[in-house]
């Protein structure tokens, strides 16, 4: 599963977070993505992917939350040495986002889509997009991108809309 | 991601065109070909593979026209790929001049120094200051107060380094400040 990173210090503060990273094969051609969650799942140490001065642990979160991340701080539960986060609290107002909803939202919009491929991207942002926070943690909706001024006139706009209808999906 | 895509395809109007020697390609669109495409038509000196493995210019060039401008992407002239990205926080220096730096080691597979690009965001976590190299707030002497930079280097095989820079003259370590880091790949592949 696609996943974030996060590194947080002794107090449990995110102070770093790595959104992605490409694997490549012998020559240095691309592969894939690696696959954080499935590291950690199997046991893997996270040092094998990124290394932050400072942070005495790092843990997948299955959100994408920029640099708003670092207004939270970690909890983590499970078994000595099988550790996970299972929520992130935020530091000054104490807004809680739980593993186990955002875990409960993706698979019921993966139960909705009946097998087809699922939209969870206003669920969890992404590594190119990630969610948009208020000051007090809690999700306003992905980043807006409000595009150039409506009142500028544009070369090709017709094109455009016209192959969005046919693709149905742009 | 795949899926996604192919979800979108819609049946194409493309029949046969070029060598298409199994005859089993009659319709671009619905994302299943087990045997491929392979055009020759206009350019003897070019190939052009279609599979499930992707699209493949060989001695060609992908061409993109669109109103005012064209794009062609070719095996030539290389150009950046975003390998990782992430973000990085830290608190500032106290004293005149301090400094307080931090890294994150990412193992990116390189074997050699990449490109990067850095930007310092604001409080929201966004991009707010345009930043890459360095920035730099002026005092009312007109003095430079601090300063924020980057840099990225060869840390071990396979690992990169991004190694943040804050050195100031005053009192920061009770402010923090966050950046955004793109490790890039200069790539023709």
């Amino acid at each position: 599963m696609l996943a974030m990173l996060v590194a947080y210090d002794t107090a449990g503060n995110v102070v770093a977070t790595l959104d992605h990273l490409v694997a490549r094969g012998v020559g240095g051609n691309v592969t894939g993505l690696i696959d954080f969650a499935a590291h950690e799942e199997a046991g893997g140490e996270l040092l094998d992917i990124w290394n932050v001065q400072g942070a005495v642990g790092s843990k997948v979160w299955p959100e994408w939350l920029g640099g708003r991340a670092h207004d939270f701080r970690v909890e983590k539960d499970g078994p000595p040495g099988a550790k996970r986060i299972s929520a992130l609290v935020h530091k000054t107002s104490g807004y809680r986002r739980e593993r186990s909803d955002v875990i409960s939202a993706i698979n019921a919009r993966v139960a909705e889509a009946n097998g087809k491929p699922a939209d969870i991207r206003d669920l969890v942002g992404g590594p190119d997009r990630p969610l948009r926070l208020d000051d007090e943690g809690r999700t306003v909706g992905r980043t807006i991108i409000t595009g150039t001024p409506k009142h500028l006139p544009v070369i090709g706009a017709d094109l455009v809309a016209s192959r969005g209808s046919i693709a149905g999906s742009q | 991601m795949a899926d996604d895509l192919l979800a979108n395809f819609r049946p194409s109007p493309f029949q046969n065109t070029g060598n298409d020697p199994g005859g089993a390609f009659g319709e671009l669109g619905g994302g299943i070909n087990p045997v491929g495409f392979a055009s020759n038509v206009d350019n003897e000196t070019a190939d052009v593979i279609i599979d499930k493995d992707g699209i493949t210019v060989i001695e060609g060039a992908i061409t993109v026209t669109n109103a005012g401008a064209t794009v062609i992407i070719d095996g030539s002239s290389n150009m950046f790929k975003i390998a990782s990205t992430g973000t990085r926080s830290f608190a500032g220096p106290n004293g005149s001049p301090a400094e307080t730096t931090s890294t994150v080691d990412v193992a990116t597979g390189f074997d050699y120094t990449p490109a990067f690009q850095v930007y310092l965001t604001n409080s929201a976590g966004v991009q707010g200051s345009a930043w890459h190299t360095g920035h730099a707030d002026v005092g009312a002497t007109a003095l430079f107060t601090q300063w924020r930079y980057a840099e990225a280097s060869y840390l071990a095989t396979n690992q990169t380094r991004m190694r943040f820079f804050w050195f100031g003259f005053g009192d920061y370590s009770a402010v923090t400040s966050y950046f955004r880091y793109y490790i890039l790949q200069e790539a023709g592949i």
